[in-house]
């Protein structure tokens, strides 16, 4: 922690010993204005995702089936489910793509939108109709752009095999990249990569645009360079913003499940699922609630473990409580 | 024991015999004892995929109101990829509509937990067969069959003509076709067989004289662990292994190979009369050029296909069972049905609609009306049957047999073994 | 010769990058416009022979679009102002008060987007029934608040973090309540992160698709994705449509984006006092 509150501090200093009830009030008096503007956001939270939330690691213990859901009286079993998660091949290998994929995915997403906020931040001619062009995917449908991407990918059909072989790579011609699970991960990527990078994008230029130039041109004149410059001045002070984007993004991408269902439906032997795929296969479709509950389970503990050393790393730095 | 996997032989002769008015009049009884209807019913239909067949379905809600005045029929389309979920979420978080369209493979699923109300008045003959067979649990019917198709061999006339071979009618005139399609069409791929299309290859196993599932007294015990089914997958997956297939298609859905027909990249195909519609729509041209003729034989000397479609069917939670009664039955006199099955190239549900709908008289479509009516199946109607669809247990297994990777006999022991384990959970 | 140099590669950068962004995008425009019968060609047909544009009219006649982009437009503007009004609050207060309780509850608030959408949906559904909300707009805003508040407060408070206090110190001296520099301090030079925000939540209103599907019951309240999803039949896609409906709906937020570009991608400088 950098530095308490400046009203934090004035309080204590300028009240030496005052009564009791002075300290009440003035402590109510403090507490009032935060109190009032968290509250509105965290009843809004709590009120409608408590519930679900205690709900589905309650049905992770349990055997709930169909009629279970629907008339309730399912047996308490322990952590069987958690066996099962990783007994199965197919759930276990599920929680390894997640990892995997969403990390990629994470670091291809910060990466591309990193480079998109510093050419953006250049003040280019064009600037501004680049700036629009690059929002643009983000507004596009999520089933738009999981059926677009899987045409353009298309073996026969496809302007990305088209696009390769007249490029001289004959091999892509009628390549399926659905019909194997790395492949299939590349294009997944792609589209992932695509709906997402605006975001960072547009976030981190907005945190560029509040470094004081001041700061870059005292840096230039002690004869730092370029990248330098990125690395001592403009990266340390970007760190909170950034901090919020990776946790985000990692949230989204492990959760990822549009793209991959649409995507990766075909992957011989349903290889390349995910965890929420896999979540939702249990539950929804094979009426195993109580397993599907469990894998989700997991992925929020796998997710509350890399958020919890995201937050420390960025927390030893100070910038966070 | 009930078997399953039975050829619907004796139906062709009561659609002959039948004589058209009788037939609406018994659903109709008992709408028309309960007297005057009154009230709202909220109607889920399942979405037709084009704002001109959703405007048949509107006027069916519109018509009946006018006809029952004081009434309201509120319908709603829901997307058919996320129609079971929803579903579960109405049955399961309290709020169901009264009426809806239902899946024939879902109906015993939901059945099985009471959620649907039992349907009374299914006489002999009077509807597919088939269907009620995929709407009977424990003896009783919970859904009335709506519409219903199975898939026939749909061929290019052209191709084969090249090729100098007839449309097959057997498994090995099949196989022997595909070769010669292969030799004399450049660049054409000779089957569209998928790996991810289970209304492709299941079927391929009652053609080899196999059951994919058998009941035993409460439950069904699965039957894919036999000869025939693997020689089924075997020969399913001869195509593919044989270059007569695209690459690509061992990830491919039916609408995929319905492309690649479609763009003349393959020569027969396995698809129903809706597929049929849906080539020729989206390109007029190739109506001269496609023949149609039954699914061809195995070595049981049976073609059969799978029977699907939909059921219509009543909530128990309802408040209105008797509106939703009546609404039924109008949605299924043959005059009404035959608007919505001649646009979706779906047959109807009812014989009286099968006979109206004049399928039986076009060369082009008899091929479908015969293959439901003489050479179809239901998978087995078991509560768990939705489940194993719904999560594509079978397409990794016949995957990795099209492949190479697994011996035919090696996939379906483990199929075997998965289903058995969904059925006892 | 240098600065060619270097400025040119930032150039080519910047195409190849817009090419990534624009082309599926152009995809979609374009199949809108092809007949049915061409939609699907072994060489891509990178412009309609004879751009058909009877979709357009037809999508938003029989499909409704129409109503179904008003729809979208209630739900996600009432999503993006209340996500604004309440997280801006939160998002201040956690980021000057910091002490232990903040950082809890910053994970805890975090801790509510971690488990997939699909295992939340059903005790969801029971909720919006209990609350007598199941088929109205309300049901959609609130949950869709649900979600990107989270985001909201822990992306402004990043913002927050980066405007010196010592400016609303001044302003407090100068008489300004803590509101008061709030509000006439801190907010304006949030900008760029309320506008982030703004687009954030408008989006998560704007695309989201499994909570309508569940919580809306007519037609007459289907929000563009649902009716996106209408086109998609049993194996049978008017893909036409999908991509007529798909431009008309990207359609609004790219004149949104133009017409706000400067105001997204332009600086207020925050950072004079804090050098």
């Amino acid at each position: 922690m950098s530095m308490a509150p400046a009203a934090v501090q004035a309080g204590r200093r300028t009240a030496p010993r005052p009564p009791a009830m002075m300290i009440a009030r003035r402590a109510v008096n403090r507490l009032t204005l935060p109190v009032l503007l968290l509250l509105p956001a965290l009843i809004i939270i709590a009120g409608l995702v408590g519930y679900p939330l205690v709900r589905t690691v309650y049905l992770s213990f349990t055997d709930t089936g169909l009629g279970e859901l629907i008339y309730g009286g399912s047996t308490w079993v322990g952590l069987e489910n958690f066996r099962e998660v990783f007994a199965d091949e197919h759930l276990r290998a599920s929680l390894v793509n997640t990892v995997v994929f969403g990390t990629a995915c994470v670091v291809g997403t910060m990466v591309l939108g990193f480079a998109v906020a510093l050419l953006l931040n250049q003040r280019l001619k064009g600037n501004l109709f680049f700036g629009v062009a690059v929002l643009l995917p983000w507004a596009v449908p999520a089933l738009a752009a999981s059926a677009i991407w899987k045409w353009l990918f298309d073996a026969r059909y496809g302007f990305v095999n088209w696009a390769l072989v007249n490029l001289g790579f004959e091999g892509f011609a009628d390549y399926a990249w659905f019909a194997g699970r790395w492949s299939a991960f590349v294009a997944i990527f792609i589209t992932v990569v695509w709906q997402s990078f605006p975001f960072v994008a547009l976030a981190l230029l907005a945190g560029l645009q509040t470094i004081p130039k001041e700061m870059l041109q005292a840096a230039a004149v002690d004869g730092a360079g370029a990248w330098q410059r990125f690395r001592l001045v403009t990266l340390p002070l970007l760190r909170p913003i950034v901090a919020v984007l990776v946790i985000f993004s990692t949230i989204w991408d492990f959760k990822i499940f549009d793209q991959i269902y649409v995507m990766a439906a075909g992957v011989p032997d349903r290889s390349a699922d995910t965890a929420a795929v896999a979540a939702y296969r249990e539950g929804f479709a094979l009426s195993h609630y109580g397993l599907g509950s469990a894998v989700a389970v997991v992925l929020f503990l796998i997710l509350l473990a890399f958020s919890l050393v995201y937050v420390k790393l960025i927390g030893r730095e100070g910038e966070l409580g | 024991m009930r078997r399953f996997g039975l050829a619907v032989a004796a139906l062709l002769a009561t659609v002959v015999a039948a004589c058209g008015g009788d037939d609406n009049n018994a659903p109709a009884d008992k709408a028309s004892t309960g007297g005057k209807l009154e009230g709202s019913i909220s109607v889920w239909i399942m979405d037709p995929g084009s704002p001109k067949i959703q405007g048949v379905v509107n006027q069916y809600g519109k018509d009946f109101e006018a006809a029952n005045p004081g009434t309201k029929v509120d319908i709603q389309f829901v997307p058919w990829a996320q129609a079971h979920d929803k579903f579960v979420t109405a049955i399961a978080g309290g709020k169901v509509p009264d009426v809806a369209e239902m899946g024939t493979t879902w109906t015993p699923e939901f059945a099985d937990q009471g959620a649907l109300l039992e349907q009374p008045g299914i006489g002999d003959g009077e509807y597919v067969s088939s269907l009620v067979d995929a709407a009977t649990l424990n003896e009783k019917v919970y859904g009335k069959p709506w519409y219903a198709g199975a898939r026939s061999l749909i061929y290019r006339k052209d191709m084969l003509e090249k090729a100098g071979v007839e449309p097959p009618k057997t498994w090995d005139e099949m196989t022997a076709a595909a070769k010669a399609i292969k030799e004399k069409n450049k660049g054409v791929y000779p089957v569209g067989f998928t790996g991810l299309s289970e209304h492709m290859y299941l079927p391929t196993i009652w053609q080899a004289g196999g059951e994919i599932a058998t009941q035993e007294g409460d439950t069904w015990k699965s039957a894919l662990n036999s000869p025939q089914a693997a020689e089924a997958i075997d020969w399913y997956s001869s195509f593919y292994k044989e270059g007569y297939v695209p690459k690509a298609a061992v990830g491919w859905e039916e609408p995929d190979a319905q492309t690649a027909f479609i763009n003349g990249d393959v020569a027969m195909l396995i698809a129903g009369g809706w597929g049929y519609n849906s080539i020729i729509a989206t390109k007029p041209e190739l109506e001269e050029k496609i023949g149609t003729a039954l699914t061809p034989t195995g070595p049981s000397g049976k073609g059969t296909a799978f029977a699907g479609g939909s059921h219509l069917v009543q909530f128990t939670e309802s408040g209105n069972h008797e509106l939703g009664a009546a609404f039924i039955d109008f949605m299924l006199q043959p005059d009404q049905l035959n608007k919505f099955t001649g646009e979706i190239g779906f047959l109807p549900g009812t014989t009286a609609g099968i006979e109206a709908s004049g399928y039986l008289e076009d060369p082009q479509r008899k091929p479908f009306a015969e293959q439901l009516l003489k050479a179809s199946a239901v998978y087995p109607p078991s509560p768990k049957w939705g489940g194993l669809e719904g999560a594509n247990i079978f397409d990794g297994q016949i995957q990795k047999v099209m492949k190479g990777e697994q011996a035919a006999q090696d996939a379906v022991a483990e199929l075997a073994t998965k289903m058995d384990e969904e059925f006892a959970g | 010769m240098r600065w060619v140099l270097k400025r040119g590669w930032m150039y080519a950068a910047m195409a190849l990058v817009a090419l990534f962004a624009l082309f599926p995008i152009y995809w979609i425009v374009i199949t809108s416009l092809k007949p049915r019968s061409e939609i699907y060609t072994r060489t891509p047909d990178l412009w309609p022979s004879d751009p058909q544009w009877d979709q357009y009219p037809r999508v938003l006649g029989e499909g409704h679009v129409g109503r179904a982009l008003m729809n979208s437009l209630i739900v996600a503007s009432g999503t993006m102002v209340i996500c604004l009004l309440v997280s801006a609050g939160a998002a201040y207060v956690l980021a000057r008060y910091r002490v232990r309780i903040t950082r809890i509850l910053l994970i805890l608030v975090l801790m509510t987007q971690m488990f997939p959408l699909v295992v939340l949906v059903i005790p969801l559904f029971v909720t919006m029934r209990k609350a007598g909300l199941l088929g109205t707009y309300w049901s959609l805003i609130i949950t869709y608040l649900a979600f990107s508040v989270p985001l909201a407060i822990w992306v402004m408070r990043g913002f927050v973090m980066s405007i010196p206090e010592e400016l609303e110190h001044a302003a407090r001296i100068d008489g300004a309540t803590r509101i008061g520099a709030m509000w006439r301090v801190v907010l304006p030079l949030a900008a760029p992160g309320l506008a982030v925000t703004a687009v954030l939540s408008f989006l998560e209103g704007w695309k989201e698709f499994l909570l309508a599907l569940t919580f809306i019951n007519s037609e007459e309240r289907k929000t563009t994705p649902l009716v996106l999803q209408t086109f998609v039949g049993r194996g049978d896609t008017d893909w036409g449509a999908v991509m007529a409906t798909s431009v008309l709906y990207t359609l609004p937020v790219a004149v949104v984006f133009v017409l706000a570009r400067k105001h997204l991608m332009t600086a207020r400088t925050a950072g004079a006092v804090k050098g």
